[in-house]
């Protein structure tokens, strides 16, 4: 059986290209243990390099103040 | 590099990993950026940090390999002796040719860096592929 597989429909601008913001369709593996991150990270690293997008969750810095 | 430049080093484990980071530079030169925008371009900046992480990861390791002593947090468990005769000096890496290394001055020469420098001469001639191709991003419409 095919993996299953889940389309994420993203909002995309990108300045000085896009007049307006469009949204792009991309299907990814739908995975049970997935979060959107997770999602995200396998658009821009498999299929589309030119996504780019913030984050703040995942990355360990929990009691971190920032000066 | 934790396993290989970590806690406790020595020399097998960091001649496996001083050769997987030339594997890796190796690799490196395959990366293909497919993003040309100006703005956020977060391809582009992942691709430049991950050439200077591994230029720092190269001089770590290759350092941590040519100095045959234990010294602060270099702690080598086959030179568990402190050793101020050959090493109370500091260590400075250099991508170097045949050419630049006969231009550096003698001082500049470690006397056990002879096995490292030939890993580095390597390694330049990669570099100045990575150089004129980082520049033709740098020349190319950006749109």
């Amino acid at each position: 059986m095919a993996e299953p597989t889940i389309t994420l429909n993203v909002t995309r601008y990108r300045p000085g290209q896009d007049q307006v913001p469009t949204t792009q369709a991309y299907a990814v593996p739908y995975k049970e243990d997935w979060v959107v991150l997770d999602a995200l990270n396998h658009i821009k690293d498999q299929m589309d390099g030119t996504l780019s997008y913030r984050w703040s969750c995942r990355m360990g810095a929990y009691a971190v103040a920032a000066a | 590099m934790e396993e290989g430049a970590g806690i406790y080093r020595d020399e097998p484990k960091m001649e496996k990993t001083c050769k997987t980071l030339r594997t890796l530079r190796e690799r490196f030169k395959d990366i293909i950026i497919e993003d040309r925008g100006s703005t956020f371009n977060t391809e582009v900046m992942n691709a430049l940090e991950l050439d200077f992480m591994l230029d720092v990861a190269e001089a770590v390791a290759n350092s941590a390999l040519i100095r045959r002593e234990s010294r602060g947090s270099h702690t080598r468990t086959d030179f568990p002796k402190r050793d101020d005769e050959n090493f109370l000096k500091h260590t400075l890496a250099y991508r170097t040719t045949r050419r630049t290394k006969d231009r550096l001055p003698a001082s500049h020469h470690h006397p056990m860096a002879t096995g490292g420098e030939k890993v580095l001469e390597g390694l330049e001639t990669q570099r100045s592929v990575l150089d004129s191709e980082r520049r033709q991003w740098q020349n190319q419409p950006l749109h």
